[in-house]
């Protein structure tokens, strides 16, 4: 198996299955583009992902590397968030900090996989809840006056009523 | 990216600090209730929450879609006089309509005025039109219940069986074996209404008419079914197969479609029948195109969903409390179903898996035929009436 190396924001170099790295939309443009293809000494540098970061979005890739392309978004359907496998589900078991991250380098990186699965699983912590339970939930600094929130919860009734 | 690795390390609401696309695609996997409840928890929440990108998604989609494409802005106030549109709020008003429907709520109208059965019924922006056994066809104003404001055209000398409304042309079909066009006008005054042609070459009661650009296609009790063009008023084709009266009839761009007392329906395509359905088990009484479907009702009481030239689906009213009369009137769109029964009721149903959301009665006899668009229901009945079902004002 051919492999090649990624380098993290934090210098740290991790040895990585091209086939698994090229799920990374990002990786796999660079290694066509610059000809990178063949075993190469010098690490692809990635300066937006530390070395905790990268690890994990390298186990989630090995873990994914069997999996069939993501289809492509359909406008037309409801986007569900209960079809998250149980795998990863127990991987995005982390604090916040660390989804974001995810969040973050799944973006940079383009992995569409990995992106969609932790966007659903913020979308996830703030279904069902209410205003309130949201700002606890984020850290959220409530900066409506009274008046001002009085004035958007009329604005968005309509969706309460049954 | 200073911004980002600082908002990470505060741990701070990650609205504030993460890039706007991202946020965007977190929430457009939120339903709607919580999208709003989004909107309530800060400035900045209720800035990328409120973004029009995800709530011009949420129209697009066929549950919230308009039943017709060009009338996307259907429920936008034009008062307003905005350029901008507000697709929140016209997402609000969607939310609100389909509510309507869903649970059946609405606001009903009753038109008096004929003195036998409602056979037909079309309507537009303002006005409904109805055929019935007294041989008339009434214009009614849809704004006001005032007898002044009711037309009749008068002209055929039977049962006025079938209505086609499109634009300022009515096309009406009758027992006496004719079909009349109809020139109406905006101004609605009596002087600008006229019966334009008499179309005849059915040798029995014509029964259904459908009309698509300038092809008319009509069917008859004579078993056959005539395409007309609508400009030379002439028949180009006649369709000849059922074994008994034609009842019903729809087309679109290459095919028409019909159903008979003979229990079959038809698919016709450049004049020749190209499929013949089997299954019901008494006259099919009605047939809708839908997109990829063909559905049909019949006097054996059951609706039919057809995919690929066999029966899919079979709503029955034990299985799916469905109607225990004949099923009279089918009409569907992207995401609903009404049809129309013997048995006195209205069925509002899914269909796109076929449950009964809604059962409406308020008719005193059965009903024949119903128009929906996206904001009401027009139905005609045995009881002499014609009720409208506003689901838009309540």
């Amino acid at each position: 198996m051919p492999s090649i190396k990624l380098s993290s924001s934090d210098g740290e170099v991790f040895s990585v299955e091209v086939e698994i790295a090229k799920q990374s939309n990002t990786i796999k443009t660079m290694l066509e583009d610059l000809g990178m293809d063949e075993e190469d000494d010098e690490a692809v540098p990635l300066p937006n992902v530390n070395a905790a970061i990268l690890k994990r979005v390298i186990q989630w890739c090995t873990y994914h590397k069997d999996d069939p392309p993501p289809p492509e978004d359909d406008e037309n359907k409801e986007k569900r968030t209960d079809d998250i496998s149980s795998w990863d589900a127990d991987f995005l078991k982390v604090d916040q900090g660390t989804l974001f991250e995810l969040i973050l380098a799944a973006n940079y990186l383009d992995i569409k996989g990995l992106l969609d699965v932790t966007c659903k699983t913020v979308a996830n912590m703030i279904k069902g809840k209410s205003p309130e339970e949201i700002r606890k939930t984020f850290n959220i600094k409530n900066d409506f006056t009274q008046a001002e929130e009085d004035q958007v919860r009329r604005e968005n009734e309509w969706c309460e009523e049954k | 990216m200073k911004d980002v690795v600082d908002g990470l390390e505060l741990g701070n609401d990650f609205v504030q600090w993460l890039p706007r696309s991202l946020c965007l695609h977190i929430f457009s996997y939120l339903d709607v209730v919580s999208l709003c409840r989004c909107c309530q928890a800060s400035k900045a929440w209720k800035d990328a929450a409120d973004d029009v990108s995800l709530w011009k998604a949420l129209c697009n989609r066929p549950e919230w879609a308009t039943s017709s494409p060009d009338r996307l802005f259907a429920f936008i106030d034009k008062k307003a006089n905005s350029t901008i549109l507000d697709w929140k709020a016209a997402f609000a008003e969607r939310y609100r309509i389909r509510n309507n429907w869903l649970t059946g709520r609405c606001h009903v109208r009753t038109f008096e005025g004929h003195t036998q059965g409602v056979s037909c019924v079309q309507f537009d922006e303002t006005r409904i039109v109805s055929g019935s056994s007294d041989k008339t066809i009434k214009v009614w104003n849809m704004r006001t219940n005032s007898h002044l404001a009711v037309q009749t055209l008068v002209g055929h000398s039977g049962t006025v069986r079938c209505l086609y409304l499109c634009a300022n042309q009515l096309v009406s079909g009758s027992t006496d074996c004719t079909i009349k066009i109809w020139d109406l006008s905006d101004s609605l005054t009596w002087s600008s209404i006229a019966c334009r042609a008499t179309l005849q070459g059915h040798t029995d009661a014509v029964r259904c008419v459908s009309v698509h650009d300038s092809r008319l296609v009509s069917g008859s009790y004579d078993k056959t079914l005539k395409v007309w063009d609508m400009t030379t008023r002439e028949c180009v084709q006649t369709l000849a197969g059922h074994d008994a009266a034609v009842l019903c009839v729809q087309q679109n761009e290459e095919t028409i479609v019909s159903g008979s007392c003979d229990k079959t329906i038809k698919i016709w395509r450049d004049g020749r029948c190209i499929g013949t359905l089997i299954g019901h088990a008494d006259a099919v009484t009605c047939v809708q195109l839908d997109y990829k479907r063909i559905i049909s009702g019949s006097v054996d009481c059951t609706i039919k969903f057809w995919e690929n030239d066999t029966c899919a689906k079979t709503i029955d009213w034990m299985a799916s409390e469905g109607h225990t009369g004949v099923v009279r009137c089918i009409q569907t769109d992207r995401w609903r179903m009404v049809s129309a029964s013997d048995d006195k009721t209205i069925k509002i149903w899914s269909s796109t898996n076929g449950k009964r959301l809604v059962t409406l009665k308020k008719h005193s006899d059965g009903v024949t035929c119903i128009q929906f668009n996206d904001k009401m229901i027009v139905s005609g009945s045995y009881d002499k009436t014609v009720k409208l079902w506003d689901f838009s004002s309540c």
